[in-house]
C-alpha cells in the first residue's frame, strides 16, 4: 500500500466516518442551546427534571451522523427513536406520567371548594385565544391547537395533544411549557398585582371544609364518570390520572401508589425529556415557527392568568363569601407553583392571610381544565 | 400612570426578570440567527421547513364499486378518515375520479385552509348528445350545510368559481352536493363538447367560520364540563356532609351515654343498697344536669386547650422538623417569600394579630402539606 492510498483511506475515514467536516451551522447553534438549558436546569434549578434530560437530548442530536434518531437500513428505529415511537408517538408516556400524577394529588382542596373548578375553566382563556391567534401567522388547525395547550401549563397535556396533532412541533411546544412553566414566579405576579387592588388582595377566605377520606375515594369514580361522558376523548388521561388518584386514596394499593408516584414516574420522565430533546434538530427546529411558539406561548401564560383572576372578579359578582381574586392565578395547572405564588402574593398583602390552601383549588381544577381543553381539541379533528 | 409606570420600571429592572428575559432574549436571538442563515442556504432552507400544511396535504384513495367510485381520505384539520362517494346520476357514465395537487390550481384569491378534502378531477364519458348536461352527485358525512362545491377551470380568465350545487341532506348525516355540468361548458376543462367532460374542483367550507364558532363552542363547553363536575361535587359534599353530621351526632350520643353509665355506676356505688330502681333514675337525672355544669366548665377549658395543644403541635413540629433538612431552603431564591411577607425570623411587617414564632410554625405546616403536590411540574 503506497503513502497516497494511506492518506486516501484515513481522508475517507475522516469525512465518512467522523462528524467534525459534518457540522453545520444549524447544528452548532443547536448544542449551544442545548448547553443552554442544560445551565438553566443545573446551574438556575429551572424544572431540573425535565430541562435536564430535554438539554442533554438537544445537545446529543445535533451531532453529526449520529445514530440516535433515525432508522437504520432495515427500517429498525436507533436507540432514542424507539423512545421516542413507544413512548411518546404511540402517546404512552403523558398517560403514564399522569398515572403518577393523580397517585400524588390530595384533591382535599378542590373537593372542599367545588366553586373552584369554574375558575380552572377560565383560566382556559389563553389557549383558546392563542389558538386564534397563531392561525393569522399560517399555522394549521392542528397546529394552532397544540400551540395553544401551552397556556395550560401542563407538561404531559402539551406533549400528549402535540404528539397526537403536530409531532413535528413537539419539541418546540414542550420547551415553551415547561420553560414557562418554570417562569411562573415571574410572569404572574405583575399580571396579579395589575388585576386587583390592595383591598381584594386582602380578602380573607373562610376555612375550607373537612373532606372525608370516604368523599376522597369516590372522587375519582364520580369524576371520572362525569368527565368522560361528556368527552370521551380526553379517557386516556383523565382515566389514568383518576385512577392514580384512585389507588392513592384507597389505602390498600400502597406499593403500587408509591411506584406510580415515584419509580414509575422517574423512569418515563427519563425517556420522556431525552425523546422529546431529541426531536431538536437543527434541521427540523431552526425556522421561525420555534420562534413565534415562544412568542405566542408566553401571551398565553399571561392570557390564562388574566382569564382566571377574571373569572374570580365575576364570580365575586354573585358570591356572598367573596375569594380573593389572587387566587385565579393559580387555575393554570403548573402544580403546585402557581397556587404557591398566589399564596406569597397574599402574604405580601395581609401577612395574616393563608391562600396556599385556597388556591390549591384552582390548581387542581387547572389540571382537569387543561386536559378538558386538550380533549375538545382532540374531538374537533376526529 | 405614574405609579404604574414606576412599578413597571422597577419591575424591570428586578434582577431576576432581567436575567430571565435575558436568557430567552439569547435563545430567540440565536434561533433568529440561525433562521436568517438557513434562509440563505437553499439546501437547508429546503429541510428545515417543515409546513404544517404539507404535512396534512389529503392523499386520496380510490374504489369503485360499480358505477360509484369512493375516495377515503384523512382531510386538513382532521385526524380520522372521511369517504367522499361521486357517481353520475344523469346523462353520462363515470369514468374515473383522481386527486389532484392543490399547488396547480393555487391562486392568490384563494385560500388553501377553505379546501379542507382535497381537489378532484372527475371524468365523465357517454355524455349524449354531445354538449348536453350530466349531473355529478357526490356524498359524504364530512359535508356540513354550508359547503359549496368550488370548479377550477384555468382555460378561463377567472379560474376559481362557485358551481352553485345542490346542498341536501340524506339518510343519517349525510349530504349530497348535486351538480350539473354541461358539455363543454364553463365546468368543463376541455373545453369542448364532444361528449367527455373533465371536471375539475372541491368541497369548499368556510375556515375562519369553522375555526371562530368551533373556539366559542369549545371554550363554553370546558365551562359547561366543569361545572357539571362542579355541581356533581356539589351535591355529593351535601350527601357526605350530612352523613359525617350523622356519623359525629351519633358518636357524641354514644360517648354521652358512656359518660352518663360511668357517671350513674359511680353514684349506685356509693348509694344505699336498697335504693329503688325509679330513685335511681332520679339520681341519674340530677348528675345529667350536673354533667352538663362539668361541660360547661369543660368548655371554657377547652378553649385555652386547644391554644395549649396548637403550641405544643407547632413546638413539636418545629422540633422534629429542625433536624431535617427543610425542602424551603433549598428551593430556589424565586419561590422564597420575601421578607416583607412576614415568613422571615426578623420582626418587620408584623402585626398585632401574628408573631415570628406562630408565623414561621404557620409557613412549616403549609410548606410540609404542599409536599403533598410536590411533583416538580412534570
Amino acid at each position: 500500500m503506497s503513502w497516497s492510498q494511506v492518506l486516501e483511506l484515513i481522508q475517507n475515514i475522516l469525512i465518512t466516518q467522523t462528524g467534525i467536516p459534518h457540522v453545520t451551522w444549524g447544528q452548532a447553534v443547536m448544542l449551544l442551546i442545548g448547553l443552554l438549558f442544560l445551565y438553566l436546569a443545573i446551574g438556575k434549578e429551572f424544572e431540573p427534571l425535565l430541562l435536564l434530560p430535554i438539554g442533554f437530548g438537544i445537545f446529543l442530536v445535533n451531532f453529526p451522523l449520529t445514530p440516535l434518531m433515525g432508522f437504520t437500513e432495515h427500517g429498525t428505529p436507533e436507540l432514542i427513536r424507539v423512545f421516542y415511537k413507544y413512548g411518546v408517538e404511540w402517546e404512552v408516556i403523558p398517560c403514564v406520567i399522569f398515572l403518577g400524577l393523580g397517585a400524588m394529588t390530595d384533591f382535599g382542596p378542590l373537593i372542599a371548594n367545588p366553586k373552584t373548578l369554574i375558575i380552572g375553566a377560565g383560566a382556559q382563556l389563553g389557549v383558546f385565544v392563542t389558538y386564534i391567534g397563531v392561525l393569522f401567522f399560517g399555522f394549521t388547525l392542528k397546529e394552532a391547537a397544540s400551540v395553544g395547550i401551552i397556556g395550560g401549563a401542563d407538561g404531559p397535556t402539551t406533549i400528549y395533544l402535540t404528539a397526537k396533532l403536530a409531532p413535528h412541533l413537539l419539541g418546540a411546544n414542550a420547551l415553551a411549557a415547561y420553560s414557562y412553566m418554570a417562569m411562573v414566579p415571574l410572569i404572574q405576579p405583575p399580571i396579579m398585582r395589575l388585576m386587583t387592588t390592595e383591598a381584594q388582595r386582602k380578602i380573607k377566605m373562610s376555612q375550607l371544609r373537612y373532606v372525608s377520606p370516604r368523599e376522597k375515594l369516590l372522587f375519582p369514580l364520580i369524576a371520572i364518570t362525569l368527565i368522560v361522558l361528556l368527552i370521551p376523548a380526553v379517557a386516556p388521561l383523565m382515566g389514568m390520572f383518576m385512577f392514580g388518584n384512585l389507588m392513592r386514596e384507597s389505602g390498600v394499593v400502597k406499593r403500587l401508589s408509591d411506584t406510580a408516584q415515584n419509580s414509575l414516574m422517574n423512569i418515563v420522565t427519563i425517556f420522556l425529556g431525552l425523546s422529546v430533546g431529541a426531536t431538536m434538530q437543527a434541521e427540523v427546529f431552526l425556522n421561525w415557527k420555534p420562534l413565534l411558539i415562544f412568542g405566542f406561548g408566553l401571551l398565553d401564560f399571561v392570557i390564562c392568568t388574566f382569564g382566571g383572576i377574571l373569572t374570580v372578579h365575576i364570580m365575586n359578582l354573585f358570591l356572598k363569601d367573596k375569594m380573593n381574586p389572587l387566587i385565579g392565578s393559580a387555575g393554570v395547572s403548573a402544580v403546585p407553583m402557581s397556587a404557591r405564588v398566589s399564596h406569597v402574593e397574599g402574604l405580601k398583602a395581609d401577612p395574616n392571610n393563608w391562600l396556599l390552601m385556597h388556591a390549591m383549588g384552582p390548581n387542581l381544577a387547572g389540571v382537569i381544565g387543561s386536559a378538558a381543553a386538550a380533549g375538545m381539541f382532540i374531538a374537533m379533528f376526529q | 400612570m405614574i405609579k404604574i409606570y414606576k412599578k413597571g420600571v422597577h419591575a424591570i429592572l428586578n434582577i431576576k426578570v432581567l436575567s430571565a428575559l435575558m436568557i430567552y432574549s439569547l435563545v430567540l436571538f440565536s434561533i433568529t440567527l440561525t433562521t436568517v442563515y438557513a434562509s440563505s442556504n437553499d439546501k437547508q432552507n429546503k429541510n428545515s421547513m417543515v409546513s404544517g400544511q404539507e404535512l396534512e396535504k389529503p392523499k386520496p384513495v380510490f374504489t369503485r364499486n360499480g358505477g360509484e367510485i369512493s375516495a377515503k381520505l384523512i382531510p386538513r384539520a382532521k385526524s380520522t378518515s372521511v369517504i367522499l362517494n361521486f357517481k353520475v346520476t344523469k346523462g353520462g357514465k363515470l369514468l374515473d375520479v383522481k386527486g389532484m395537487d392543490f399547488e396547480k390550481a393555487a391562486r392568490p384569491e384563494v385560500d388553501i385552509k377553505n379546501y379542507k378534502s382535497a381537489l378532484f378531477v372527475v371524468q365523465i364519458g357517454d355524455v349524449s348528445p354531445a354538449g348536453s348536461d350530466a349531473t355529478v352527485n357526490i356524498s359524504s358525512d364530512f359535508f356540513a350545510s354550508g359547503t359549496e362545491y368550488r370548479v377550477f377551470n384555468e382555460k378561463l380568465p377567472k379560474p376559481w368559481f362557485n358551481s352553485e350545487c345542490h346542498n341536501v341532506a340524506s339518510k343519517g348525516r349525510v349530504r349530497e352536493l348535486m351538480i350539473t355540468v354541461k358539455d363543454g361548458g364553463p365546468f368543463d376543462s376541455d373545453g369542448q363538447a364532444n361528449g367527455s367532460i373533465t371536471f375539475v374542483g372541491g368541497p369548499r367550507d368556510s375556515f375562519w367560520g369553522y375555526a371562530l364558532g368551533t373556539l366559542f363552542i369549545r371554550f363554553f363547553g370546558i365551562f359547561l364540563v366543569l361545572s357539571v363536575l362542579m355541581i356533581g361535587m356539589m351535591l355529593s359534599g351535601v350527601v357526605f356532609s350530612r352523613m359525617e353530621a350523622k356519623k359525629a351526632e351519633k358518636e357524641s350520643d354514644a360517648a354521652a351515654n358512656d359518660d352518663l353509665d360511668t357517671t350513674t355506676d359511680s353514684i349506685t356505688e356509693e348509694a344505699v343498697e336498697e335504693t329503688q330502681f325509679v330513685e335511681a333514675e332520679a339520681d341519674s337525672a340530677d348528675t345529667g344536669s350536673e354533667e352538663t355544669g362539668l361541660d360547661a366548665d369543660a368548655s371554657i377549658d377547652t378553649v385555652e386547650d386547644y391554644e395549649i395543644a396548637a403550641a405544643i403541635t407547632i413546638a413539636m413540629h418545629l422540633y422534629f422538623e429542625s433536624s431535617k433538612i427543610p425542602e424551603y431552603t433549598e428551593a430556589p431564591a424565586y419561590v422564597k417569600p420575601p421578607v416583607s411577607a412576614g415568613m422571615q425570623p426578623a420582626g418587620a411587617g408584623q402585626t398585632a394579630q401574628t408573631n415570628t414564632w406562630s408565623n414561621d410554625g404557620r409557613a412549616q405546616m403549609m410548606r410540609d402539606r404542599l409536599q403533598a403536590y410536590s411533583r416538580g411540574n412534570r
